[in-house]
């Protein structure tokens, strides 16, 4: 028997969305009233298309070639969390500063001075584009409001 | 004549020292905040706003119609650089737009970008200018049986844009819709498909979406290159290799022209916007344009079309704001709004009752088109040097963008939830080769077409012949009709043809 490849995943997730949409809407919301269309009518039926298109899909997937991931596919997204969880405690610039500075320091083995100018000038750049300029409020981070 | 006299008056007030200053000042910093992603137009000319109440009214007015332009301008030199849209209209320059820039040629890329916008926002200003309120009442012949039966051709278009791959294509836009269900049913206000959640009550938000659908799963991908010398190829980034050639402008000049004239009429029908200006312009070059086929792969056509239609929409949607009052998007709520502080009141007698006003203002909406045009080529230069950054510097630039971007958006750590998961389900998608334009396309027009469609069948108690009766609708549907069963008829005719053999 043919080993399934991860392709399948992908359309076995969007039919379960579908199935879920169908769902709520044919049970939580009114489907139709006195010859009008409710909130739940619009979604279900798109919900059933979509559970019907996966199948198609799925069958397609099966003649595909497999797809390769790479263990370093996760590494944007683990330091992009671990830049959000660092900015609750010493705030969003100096996190953001520390994130590009560590990246390419300890990650892509850049020199000290390079990695450092590097982080300092896009931490004043995005300071002053999104905080002096924009005005968006960022969070101080729990270090500062405790001084 | 009496149009002329007053327009050539504008031009006189709108051509000083001063209001050219303001109004490339404007449009500079107009690019700026297009170009940033999860600013987009809206925010963009709300928060610039206030910088245009520091001059004189009309050279604030001046400056207020180069930051609306540049706005539109700048939305694609994100798109095309990195792949992050700064709008959402920029999404359909991003299809030929980016890969250009992949292939070496950002600046061919934005040089088409630009001239396109600027193609199309002249068609739209001229328009505007000779039939602005005949225009603003053919935007409200569109009721919500018309507007239904034009957002049912715009989705079913959406399989122009679906690649190799239909199944998946149509996995993609399905996905779309169902995801714009979420939150408020904008019908009968109830909420649903929130999961419980206060936050999905407002549905998902767009910005954190896009940014992380295009800008972080971009981010992701990067690192298969990271080690690699060269991202793109950068030979060509020098201002001469940007320019277009003879060949390339007589290749531009027919998409921009006709994408200009469909984006001012698809402009002035409140509530369609910039983004079905500048998507059904795409469709409509890759369905009659001579290299339609090729578009999505690097083609200066695609960028003309997708950035003529967006602006030429812009100036479309002057129309029903100046002649009835009556904003045809969030940005033109904005600038209404600025408007109004100035003093002029837009509605049915605008054009009688305040003519030098009225007049100034389409002027200066030709001055302000000009000089963004100047300030964004003027840019290319240096913004292409962007692409000469190795991708393992660029990806925690990008990163930090991406987060601050998403931030921004609604000032909440949801909309990096947002982005960060969106961001890898875009990865996933283009891993397993499912395009994310007609998902996220798919995610803004949707609720245009539920909301009028069910307002429709409201209307008719339930009777699907309600888009039969209506004369616009009636056309519409058929067109539908025809460009659905247009493949079934094609093979049927084929298949006769072969038998008759």
């Amino acid at each position: 028997m043919k080993r399934l490849n991860s392709r399948v995943i992908f359309p076995i997730i969007t039919g379960i969305v579908g199935v879920l949409w169908i769902i709520i809407g044919l049970t939580n919301h009114d489907w139709w009233v006195e010859g009008r269309p409710q909130s739940g009518f619009f979604p279900s039926i798109v919900g059933g298309l979509l559970l019907f298109i996966s199948f198609l899909a799925v069958i397609n997937e099966l003649k595909e070639e497999k797809t390769v991931f790479l263990l370093s596919h996760i590494y944007p997204v683990l330091a992009a969390v671990g830049m959000v969880v660092l900015a609750q405690l010493v705030g969003f610039f100096p996190a953001l500063i520390l994130y590009v500075f560590g990246w390419l320091k300890w990650f892509e083995k850049y020199r000290l001075v390079f990695s450092t100018l590097t982080a300092l000038i896009t931490g004043a750049a995005m300071y002053g584009i999104f905080y002096m300029w924009l005005r968006v409020p960022f969070p101080e981070g729990l270090i500062l409001k405790l001084i | 004549m009496e149009i002329i006299d007053l327009l050539l008056n504008g031009f006189a007030i709108a051509f000083s020292i001063k209001n050219f200053f303001a109004a490339a000042l404007g449009a500079f910093l107009g690019i700026m905040v297009g170009a940033m992603p999860g600013i987009g137009s809206l925010a963009g000319v709300a928060l610039l706003l206030p910088l245009t109440f520091k001059f004189d009214p009309t050279t604030g007015m001046i400056m207020l119609a180069a930051l609306y332009y540049s706005n539109m301008y700048g939305g694609a030199y994100s798109s095309v650089l990195i792949n992050i849209p700064g709008d959402t209209p920029a999404v359909m320059t991003g299809l030929d737009g980016h890969p250009l820039a992949k292939q070496g040629r950002p600046g061919t890329a934005l040089f088409t970008s630009n001239i396109a916008s600027f193609i199309g926002g002249t068609i739209g200003i001229v328009i505007l200018t000779i039939i602005g309120p005949g225009l603003a009442r053919f935007g409200l012949n569109f009721g919500p049986v018309e507007m239904a039966a034009l957002m049912a051709v715009a989705m079913t278009s959406l399989g122009w844009l679906l690649g190799d791959n239909p199944v998946r294509g149509l996995v993609a836009t399905l996905l779309g819709i169902l995801l714009a269900t979420m939150g408020f049913d904008a019908v009968t206000g109830l909420p649903r498909y929130d999961f419980g959640s206060i936050y999905l009550l407002s549905g998902i938000p767009f910005i954190p979406l896009v940014v992380g659908i295009f800008g972080f799963s971009q981010v992701i991908e990067m690192m298969e290159q990271r080690k690699k010398t060269k991202t793109f190829d950068t030979k060509k980034l020098t201002l001469r290799d940007s320019l277009l050639s003879r060949g390339e402008v007589k290749r531009i000049l027919p998409p921009a022209l006709r994408s200009g004239v469909l984006g001012t009429f698809i402009g002035v029908i409140p509530g369609a916007g910039a983004t079905t200006g500048s998507f059904l312009s795409y469709l409509m070059e890759k369905r009659i344009g001579k290299d339609g086929h090729k578009l999505g792969t690097g083609r200066v056509e695609g960028v003309a079309a997708a950035e003529s239609g967006n602006n030429g929409a812009a100036a479309g949607a002057f129309a029903p704001l100046l002649a009835l009052g009556i904003p045809g998007s969030g940005t033109g709520a904005v600038l209404l709004g600025g408007l109004l502080m100035y003093g002029l009141n837009p509605g049915p007698r605008l054009f009688q009752t305040q003519p030098e006003f009225t007049w100034g203002l389409i002027a200066s909406l030709y001055v302000a088109n000009i000089i963004t045009l100047i300030v964004a080529l003027m840019i290319i230069p240096f913004i292409i040097k962007i692409l000469k950054v190795p991708a393992e510097i660029m990806i925690p630039i990008i990163s930090t963008i991406c987060i601050l971007g998403s931030y921004s958006a609604n000032n909440s750590l949801y909309g990096i939830v947002i982005m960060l998961a969106a961001g890898v389900f875009g990865f996933f998608m283009k891993k397993f080769g499912y395009p994310i334009a007609p998902l996220l396309l798919a995610y803004v027009l949707a609720p245009t077409m539920e909301k009028n469609f069910r307002q429709a069948l409201q209307i008719s108690d339930g009777s699907m012949l309600i888009f039969l009766q209506k004369p616009i609708s009636a056309v519409l549907v058929i067109f539908l009709l025809a460009t659905v069963s247009s493949p079934l008829i094609q093979r049927i005719i084929g298949r006769i043809k072969n038998h008759s053999k």
